[in-house]
Order: structure tokens, then sequence, then C-alpha cells
């Protein structure tokens, strides 16, 4: 024999239970958050690894990054695609080399076969050599580490500087 | 006998419910990606390119009936920015035009301002760009022709403050009567020059 249900049970059974979840307000909430990633959705692929001897400088430009050769000047080495190059000392100078030298040699070297291979690429697809490099630079390193870097690579057939940094409005 | 209750006053009304559950499932899968995708970081760029070579003794090619050619040059220095224009007239200081062209002009200098003090009692100095955008949108005025500028920095001066003197020459934003922000372009094409040892 069933015992006769508690009082509790009875009340509850009384309480109508929602047949579905209201998922509107879920919903909403996506949508918002959809809309936002997608505005922060980028198509040009850049990357920056942040650390304690690379941040980027600031600054209020506006125009979007393009795929090039990427040079990483940090604070303590300069790095070409991913691969140390040179080490940079606390004063801002190369490692092993006369401060009053401005190309840097394992620069210039790494640079240069880098200009020849899209040079000949550019010239199997018949497009030009722009002669573009993407420059990632700490934002406390000095000008003179800068300058002999651009000199390298302008030396190596790099013309055309492109500076990232972090966009401010 | 009691009739039949009427059914009219108990006809429920039926709410329509949307089926949300594929819409849920687009967007539970699109939000991983996008968070895949998404760049939390803007960055942007800035272009630059070395200075065109042209050797101390060649002469350069002048039209004389062009409007003189300005060679706008901002050097960064521990005194502070000094502007000066080399093959046109550039005289910010007063406005009357100087009559000798081909020489160069006394550079117009800008002095670090005075932003605080160190523990040991010695100012903290930084570059005014207000002053350097000030007197560059005067040079703007006499030559709206022209958009390349050169920035000679020493070369103790760091690369973020080169980067502001860039942004400071790029464009001058300010606002109009209704504060609608208007934005003027000044110089966009900076050329880094190697800068004085």
């Amino acid at each position: 024999m069933a015992f006769a249900a508690t009082k509790r049970k009875r009340i509850q059974s009384h309480i109508e239970q929602p047949r579905q979840v209201r998922m509107t307000s879920l919903i909403d909430m996506f949508t918002i958050i959809l809309v936002f990633l997608l505005k922060s959705y980028s198509a040009v692929e850049l990357n920056v690894t942040p650390s304690q001897y690379l941040s980027l400088p600031v600054s209020i430009s506006s125009k979007m990054p393009e795929d090039t050769l990427v040079v990483t000047v940090a604070k303590n080495a300069i790095v070409v695609e991913g691969k140390p190059v040179a080490e940079v000392n606390r004063y801002g100078d190369v490692v092993g080399m006369d401060p009053e030298d401005i190309v840097i040699a394992p620069l210039y070297a790494v640079l240069k076969s880098h200009s020849d291979r899209l040079k000949a690429r550019a010239e199997k697809f018949g497009t030009n050599f722009e002669g573009e490099i993407t420059l990632q630079g700490d934002k406390e390193i000095p000008f003179k580490l800068l300058k002999r870097v651009m000199q390298t690579a302008g030396k190596a057939e790099f013309g055309e500087f492109k500076f990232a940094t972090y966009k401010t409005e | 006998m009691a009739g039949r209750p009427s059914q009219r006053r108990h006809h429920e009304e039926e709410v329509v419910e949307i089926n949300l559950i594929p819409l849920m499932n687009m967007i539970c899968i699109l939000i991983p990606f996008m968070i895949m995708a998404a760049v939390f970081v803007q960055l942007s760029i800035i272009d630059t390119s070395l200075p065109t070579a042209v050797a101390p003794g060649e002469k350069v090619e002048e039209d004389p009936a062009k409007k003189p050619k300005l060679t706008l040059t901002v050097a960064m220095s521990k005194e502070g920015f000094s502007i000066a224009g080399y093959g046109g007239v550039l005289n910010i200081a007063s406005d009357q035009e100087n009559a000798a062209k081909d020489k160069e002009q006394p550079p117009f200098i800008i002095p670090k301002k005075i932003v605080g003090k160190n523990p040991d009692g010695t100012d903290i100095l930084e570059f005014d760009y207000a002053a350097l955008q000030e007197n560059l949108i005067k040079v703007k005025d006499k030559y709206p022709d022209q958009y390349s500028i050169i920035l000679l920095p020493e070369s103790h001066v760091v690369y973020q403050e080169i980067i502001d003197a860039m942004d400071t020459a790029r464009e001058v934003r300010s606002k109009d009567a209704s504060g609608k922000e208007i934005t003027r372009i000044l110089f966009p094409s900076p050329v880094l020059a190697g800068g004085m040892r």
C-alpha cells in the first residue's frame, strides 16, 4: 500500500513545473559576446610575444599590419623570423661587435639570404620585390641600435620599414 | 441536466515559442572559434623608409618654376626638438619671409619641458610634443603640399619617443564647435635619418 503524499509533496505538485528553460536571456548574452568577438577579429596575423624584453611602443596610427618579414629588436636580442641572430647588452650595443661598426654582420647575413629568397620568389611569380620589413622594437631601445638595424636592413635591400606598434585611441 | 460548460472561456492562448536550440548550438561553436581568432591587443604599423641617399657633392636638379621644396627636418636631442628646413623658407618664430632661400635657416628649438623632479633634485625632462605640433601646424599652413618629414634623433633617444614624434607629426586631432572630432593630416610620411653621433 502506498503512503499518502507528504505535505511538502502535496504543495509541490500544485506548483506547475516550467516545461522549458527560458533561453532568451542566455541568447542575448551570447549574441553580445559574439558581436564583441567579431569586432576584435583580425584576419592578419602578426605574432608578438610580449615579454619583459619586448614591449612594443604605443601609437595612434591606424594602419593595419601587413604580412612581411619580421625583425624583432628586443632589449636583449635581435631576432629574425623567430630565430635569434645577435645578442644585445643593456646599453643597446650588440654583444661581440664594435659599437662604431654600423652594419651588424650576422644580421646582414640573415637578411641578405631572406632578400635573395624573396627576390627569387618575386621573379618567379612576376611580382615586385618591395623590400618591406616589419620591425618590432621594444619601446625602450635607444635610437643607435634602431639605426644600426635599419642601416643593416637597408644594405640587405629592405628599405620599406613598418614599425609595429600597439594601437591606442 | 446542466449543459456543457462553454469552451470559449477556457480556450488558452497558445504561446508560440521558437526552438532556440539550433541557434544555441551554432553560437556555442562560433564562440570558441572566435575566441581563438580574437586579438585583444590591436596592432598597427607606421610606414617609414630609409632616406634616399644623395652624395654630398651631387647637385639635385631643381626646377626654378616649381615652388621651393622644403626638406623639413626635426632633430631630437638632449635639449629638445629643433625644427629646420633646407631648400625652403622656414621661419616660424617670425612671420616675415626670409629672402635667402638656399641658405640653411637657423633651427628653431623647442626645449624639453619639465614634468617633475627626481629624488636627487634634478628635473625630469620630456619632449614637448604639444609645442612641436603647434609649430608643425604653422609649417603645414605655409607648405600645404609637404607631406614628408625627416626625423633626426640623437643616438640616446628612446624608440617610444621617436614613435611619439611621428604620431605628433602625422596628424592633429581637434574638436570643432559641435564636439565632432576632426583630424587634420600634417606630415604622414616620416623618414628616419641616420642621426647625430
